[in-house]
């Protein structure tokens, strides 16, 4: 469904008084596939450029060079995010059932079948109906990711991208967060790209994963075969520190 | 309970109770706790559980509309809300690592100059001397000596918090607090964070408190563990027994909260 | 928002509202000797043609609140406007739109104003168009300032990706968090504008037919003995003390605005 061909994106900053360029290779000639209702993991360190490749899939930001190539036979690829920071995700002026029904909105869908699909979303991702009239700072973080994962949702989109949806809340809720994703996951009607720093959290949820590696993507398979034998000292270094993480827990 | 002959504990917490002005629950209610010295105690649970606010109570950093009750005690001598012995104490014999340390740094000043600081704040010391002494902390927690010129937009994240850790150790405090060291970094920085922890504790001989929700980073830092929910103290006991056989729900929930890499298949080839 | 200021504000829109009927006779008659001093006819005395101050004053409300608000006004509007296009659209605009604004920046304001008031003529119109000409600038900056702050939020990439126009961006997610800012530049703008009429009706470059705090006092200072006597304290101080009361109402209330601007964003509705 998604292709991309040699992918690049480059940031250039410029600094000093001569003004001269600073090139950050974001993300390097990458080549990769998310097929339709798969559930894709792209893992790889802070500063991997994950974010940046997870902004080019979904179309919120253009490649530099090389190409994106979204198909579904009959219309163009709908694409939504769910991003990292849960304050920053939410208006926090609107209630909750105003952002949950934007995509709608926008679309030009009836006030009141919005009403009504805005609570149907709620319930999807675990929220009471009853949440459309809050607001954001009323919510927990992950309750406002709830909310984010439930507005990304609404407009049945292709493609979701998560970006680290879990990296700014703390374990338990980021564990069920998690177990959220995972089920839509599996219904198999949005294809999900899961982004995170955590090697373990992938594997447990997804299909196949994507190791990434200073702005390249340096491994792709599926969860067993990258943690079992990872092929790459990223994917190893990955691995190795889930190991060290879960050493003293009991299984 | 020391026994006769035995130092007291370093840290002695009975009854504590903080309810921050306006607020309709208290924070934490009710807590006991206690840290021996060169101990080492972990505070787990999820957020809004009360963890932040005991160590502040702890610290004598809490707002001045929060009321508290019930006594701290440190190295024997009560400390009241307030108190002015925080100020001799602080630093010198307790110290902290605030939750967002990485990012309380200035940022127009070098790493180098803020952590000599410490030095010429403290103890009246010159500023060369205190500026090799930072040269010398910096590289003990593993970065590079030229990390002292950098600023701290400059550094990663697990670099920056790793600078805050050896700043709380620098002048051999008996206490050190830090309050969720782990929460914004990735899992490989998280685990350098971990070790600079434990090679800080067994260097300089301190107590560590620390908090966190990540029960795995309590874990691997602390020999025992107190669970806490909704401001009070659920479970407690040496952290490899309450990993082994938890006894309260919270403590399980925080046990699998942790993602768990997949076993090798049964009976298939890797 | 500051009780006081807003009386003070109310109490010169009502009286510039009701100027016809409050005024006890119209300023421009001669309605008796030169100069008299205040007494139970003339609260306020009358001038050295003999018409009544008090009416001058209460007329002059009039225009000194108009010019201003609407100078105020439509110095904020185009400020504002510029501010939204160069910041959330970004690229060419924002580097020509920000070119004029360095511009009118560097320009002395006070100078550019006094040269074009008196190049354009006379007239109330050309005293608005010459403020919004130095005014723009500054509010153009702060918006704008503002404005690559918020398209920055998370929830506009969201919107985007869900297909939000640009238009519907701006309205729903970039402006509605400006508003504070906004309101309290308007109010600044509004007060700056007061004192530029009442600056250059002063100077004689004004609109020589109408009556407003400026003219009354270009009148009484062009007056040579306005401090032989007593005549500067009901002449000239009443119009005076006008403009800083109505100063001073604009300035309490744009302080309290302020005031609550920052601290509900660390402990309201919308803070965390």
């Amino acid at each position: 469904m998604i292709e991309t061909k040699d992918l690049s994106r480059v940031f250039v900053r410029r600094s000093g008084l001569l003004r001269r360029a600073d090139v950050v290779r974001a993300v390097d000639g990458v080549n990769l596939s998310v097929a339709e209702g798969e559930v894709f993991g792209l893992v790889g360190r802070s500063g991997s450029g994950k974010t940046t490749l997870g902004l080019m899939l979904c179309g919120a930001l253009a490649p530099s060079a090389g190409e994106v190539r979204a198909s579904i036979p009959g219309r163009a690829v709908r694409s939504h995010m769910v991003f990292q920071d849960p304050r920053e995700s939410l208006n926090p002026r609107l209630g909750v059932g105003e952002i949950v029904a934007e995509p709608l909105r926008i679309a030009g869908v009836s006030k009141a079948e919005r009403a009504a699909r805005a609570r149907e979303a709620l319930g999807k991702v675990g929220l009471e109906p009853d949440a459309a009239e809050r607001y954001p700072f009323e919510l927990s973080g992950g309750q406002r990711q709830r909310v984010a994962i439930a507005r990304s949702m609404i407009g049945r989109p292709d493609l979701v991208v998560a970006d680290e949806p879990t990296s700014m809340l703390d374990q338990t809720a980021a564990a069920e967060v998690l177990s959220l994703l995972a089920s839509l996951g599996e219904e198999g009607k949005t294809a999900f790209v899961l982004i995170t720093h955590d090697l373990a959290q992938a594997a447990g949820v997804c299909d196949r994963i994507g190791v990434m590696d200073e702005g390249q993507l340096v491994e792709i398979g599926r969860p067993e075969s990258i943690c079992l034998d990872p092929q790459t000292a990223a994917s190893r270094a990955l691995l190795e520190a889930a190991r060290t993480r879960e050493a003293p827990l009991p299984r | 309970m020391p026994d006769n002959g035995q130092p007291a504990p370093l840290l002695e917490v009975s009854d504590l109770t903080v309810v921050y002005g306006g607020a309709p629950r208290p924070a934490v209610e009710g807590a006991d706790l206690v840290l021996e010295r060169a101990g080492s105690l972990g505070l787990a649970g999820e957020s809004g559980s009360g963890k932040s606010t005991l160590a502040h109570a702890v610290l004598g950093l809490l707002p001045a509309t929060a009321r508290r009750t019930g006594t701290v005690r440190f190295a024997g001598a009560e400390l009241a809300s307030g108190s002015a012995a925080y100020r001799t104490l602080r630093w010198k014999r307790m110290s902290v690592v605030l939750q967002d340390a990485m990012n309380a740094f200035n940022p127009v000043v070098t790493m180098g100059e803020q952590i000599a600081e410490i030095w010429t704040t403290h103890q009246r010391t010159g500023w060369r001397e205190a500026l090799e002494k930072a040269q010398g902390l910096v590289q003990r927690v593993g970065l590079e000596s030229s990390a002292v010129d950098r600023f701290p937009f400059e550094l990663s994240g697990g670099m920056r918090q790793r600078a805050a850790i050896a700043m709380a150790v620098a002048l051999s405090p008996d206490l050190v607090v830090v309050d969720e060291p782990t929460s914004a970094l990735d899992v490989l920085s998280a685990n350098t964070v971990v070790d600079v922890i434990n090679a800080a504790r067994e260097e300089t001989g301190a107590a560590f408190l620390v908090i966190s929700h990540d029960i795995s980073v309590i874990a691997r830092t602390c020999a025992r563990a107190c669970v806490l929910r909704e401001g009070r103290v659920v479970e407690e006991g040496e952290t490899p027994k309450l990993l082994e056989a938890p006894e309260h729900e919270v403590t399980r929930r925080l046990i699998l909260a942790i993602p768990r890499l997949p076993l090798a298949e049964t009976g298939g080839a890797s | 928002m500051s009780r006081t200021g807003l009386v003070i504000v109310i109490l010169f829109l009502a009286t510039a509202l009701a100027s016809p009927w409050l005024a006890p006779y119209h300023p421009r008659d001669d309605t008796d000797t030169a100069l008299v001093s205040p007494s139970t006819r003339h609260w306020l005395g009358t001038d050295d043609v003999g018409r009544d101050i008090l009416s001058q004053v209460i007329a002059g409300t009039r225009v000194s609140l108009a010019v201003g608000f609407s100078a105020g006004a439509a110095a904020t509007v185009l400020g504002v406007v510029v501010g939204l296009l160069a910041g959330y659209l970004g690229g060419w605009w924002d580097r020509i739109l920000m070119r004029g604004v360095d511009f009118f920046l560097a320009v002395p304001r006070l100078p550019l104003l006094v040269v074009l008031a008196a190049y354009l003529g006379a007239g109330l119109e050309v005293i608005v168009v010459s403020f919004v000409l130095i005014s723009w600038a500054f509010p153009a900056r702060m918006i704008r300032a503002q404005v690559l702050v918020e398209k920055k939020r998370a929830y506009v990439t969201a919107a985007k990706l869900a297909g939000g126009g640009r238009a519907y961006i701006l309205w729903k997610h970039v402006l509605p968090p400006l508003l504070p800012l906004v309101l309290v530049v308007s109010i600044m703008e509004t007060s700056h504008a007061v004192m530029a009429e009442a600056g250059l009706s002063f100077l004689g470059l004004g609109d020589p037919t109408a009556i407003s705090w400026g003219t009354v006092l270009h009148h009484a200072f062009a007056f040579p003995a306005l401090f032989a006597g007593s005549a500067w304290l009901w002449w000239a101080l009443p119009a005076g003390l006008c403009l800083t009361a109505l100063l001073l109402g604009l300035g309490l209330i744009g302080m309290s605005i302020e005031r609550k601007m920052d601290p509900r964003l660390k402990g309201g509705r919308l803070a965390r």
